[in-house]
């Protein structure tokens, strides 16, 4: 005997997975929600464009826009573009083989290494063994390592999805594998690349432990990469863990929050018109 | 050097691995004109075609012997080049698979990539090479809109287009209406007849009607090998080979 008809089974399959999908969007709403309305009346015009006083008390967090802004947009600079030229050569230059496998197998082990690691190493390696100080440029490359797993894996996705037709047209027409790769594979493979660059930039930007082991903490405006400097997550955690400002923290959460949700809303945009042009 | 050919396969063999699938395979192509090859699936007949532009070279495990001679000049010769092999011997595939880029940039493709960034002459090779088709009356108001969203029949006009607008003196069509209705195909059909006057046509097609109407030479093959090769109504109406004989008339298998 079946406990249920397949057309009640059906029934509380939906019923489910409606239930679990609406806990999650709530949970999510829940934390967002709570955190704008803790932090959102606190965030002014001064508050955006001002420098702290008396560590975070009071003033602003403009420094740390524009720590935050240097690290990850630097990171993912430095990461980017080889991330794309090793998933690059992996789809394209290189047959299956233990050279691939094992730089797969590389990229997923760093992928799931926790960023205190990466912190730690970026601290041995960047800001003393070289030399870089606790600096934007330390924290950048630090960060840089720590995404590009993210990086090279979407765009390996993104690549190995463009129809291999595609690429006997073009070798068809007589271009050469370089040709193919820079006019039809990785336009063809854009918006999948993209999707791995905002992510990583999302990562950047509220990655904590590993900027302070490498950029620093300093609450004040960098004015060159090689000046320590304090990002928003780190402020955020500076605020609240030493218990500074909570009003501050959730403010400066906000922020981090909002900028996070336009650059996500932001890249949708771009790569919607981006495939409306083609579609 | 020049010869009545353009084409001449001379002992052709080509293996995939352990497998052989061209058994010493001569053939010779007549200039301005279509020849087809026919045969059951597995034949080695896309595999024949795909010899003529050195396409199976994509894949590591062939290896080539014998000859191809591209008006009288050995292809795989040390002094040619590949790139400039393929820009003379074009090809059109089974599916439509125009680039998802708008309908003038499909077709300006090959031109970009080899070197042409005079504005006026791309977009007039643009429109000959639509108007050879007769695509350009269809085309001419959305040559910026994708070419995605023409038709099944418009995409392979438009695939055509493009291996046309780099000039080429062959074409190789792997079946390319085997995607397309009834209507699209006799269409394309009649496009080939067309593009016959300025092009050298070898087609493979498993629709044995569709060689009757277009090629005026024939090639049957079967497991690799070159079964028999001749005019059109020969291949069909009198065939020398048994095996010829049942394939043509449905008695094959």
């Amino acid at each position: 005997m079946r406990l249920l008809s397949p057309a009640q089974a059906q029934k509380v399959a939906v019923a489910t997975m409606w239930t679990l999908a609406a806990i999650t969007i709530g949970i999510l709403v829940f934390i967002i929600g709570y955190i704008l309305v803790l932090g959102l009346p606190y965030v002014t015009w001064s508050f955006l464009t001002e420098a702290p006083r008396q560590m975070g008390r009071s003033g602003g967090i403009l420094p740390m826009i524009v720590a935050t802004v240097a690290v990850a947009g630097l990171a993912v600079l430095i990461a980017g573009p080889v991330g794309v030229a090793t998933a690059v050569y992996l789809t394209e230059y290189t047959r299956e083989g233990r050279l691939t496998s094992f730089i797969r197998f590389g990229a997923d082990c760093l992928a799931g290494i926790p960023s205190i690691i990466f912190g730690l190493f970026g601290f041995v390696f960047f800001t003393i063994t070289l030399g870089m100080g606790l600096s934007v440029i330390s924290g950048a490359l630090t960060l840089a390592l720590m995404v590009l797993p993210t990086i090279i894996r979407t765009a390996e996705v993104a690549i190995r999805a463009v129809p291999y037709s595609y690429r006997e047209v073009s070798y068809g027409l007589g271009t050469t594998r370089w040709q193919m790769i820079t006019k039809v594979v990785l336009p063809s493979a854009l918006p999948g690349i993209c999707t791995g660059v905002v992510l990583s930039v999302g990562r950047s930007i509220s990655e904590t432990a590993a900027v302070m082991l490498t950029a620093g903490s300093a609450p004040r405006m960098p004015e060159s990469m090689f000046d320590s400097s304090r990002t928003l997550a780190l402020h955020f955690y500076i605020l609240s863990r030493e218990g500074i400002s909570m009003t501050n923290a959730y403010a400066t959460a906000s922020v981090l929050i909002i900028s996070i949700l336009s650059l996500n809303v932001i890249a949708y945009w771009i790569m919607n018109r981006f495939m409306r042009r083609v579609r | 050097m020049s010869s009545e050919f353009k084409i001449e396969a001379k002992a052709l063999n080509l293996h995939y691995g352990s497998f052989h699938a061209l058994k010493d395979v001569n053939l010779q192509i007549k200039p301005k004109a279509i020849t087809a090859i026919i045969g059951p699936s597995g034949c080695g007949k896309s595999t024949m075609l795909r010899c003529f532009n050195r396409m199976n070279e994509l894949i590591k495990t062939v290896r080539v012997s014998g000859q191809i001679l591209l008006d009288g000049e050995n292809i795989h010769g040390s002094t040619v080049e590949l790139t400039h092999l393929r820009r003379r011997v074009g090809m059109v595939f089974q599916r439509p698979n125009p680039f998802p880029l708008s309908v003038a940039e499909n077709v300006s493709y090959g031109l970009k990539v080899h070197g042409l960034t005079n504005r006026a002459e791309t977009e007039e090779i643009v429109e000959s090479s639509l108007r050879a088709t007769n695509l350009w009356d269809d085309v001419k108001d959305k040559l910026a809109g994708p070419a995605l969203a023409l038709s099944a029949e418009q995409q392979q006009r438009l695939c055509i287009s493009r291996v046309v607008a780099v000039k080429p003196e062959v074409l190789l069509m792997d079946e390319p209406c085997s995607a397309l209705d009834p209507i699209a195909t006799r269409h394309i059909e009649e496009l080939m007849s067309y593009l016959a006057e300025q092009y050298t046509i070898l087609i493979v097609t498993h629709n044995m009607q569709q060689a009757a109407r277009v090629a005026s030479e024939t090639a049957f093959m079967l497991l690799g090998d070159l079964v028999e090769f001749g005019p059109t109504i020969n291949i069909f109406e009198k065939p020398k080979d048994k095996r010829t004989e049942d394939y043509v008339s449905g008695h094959y298998g």
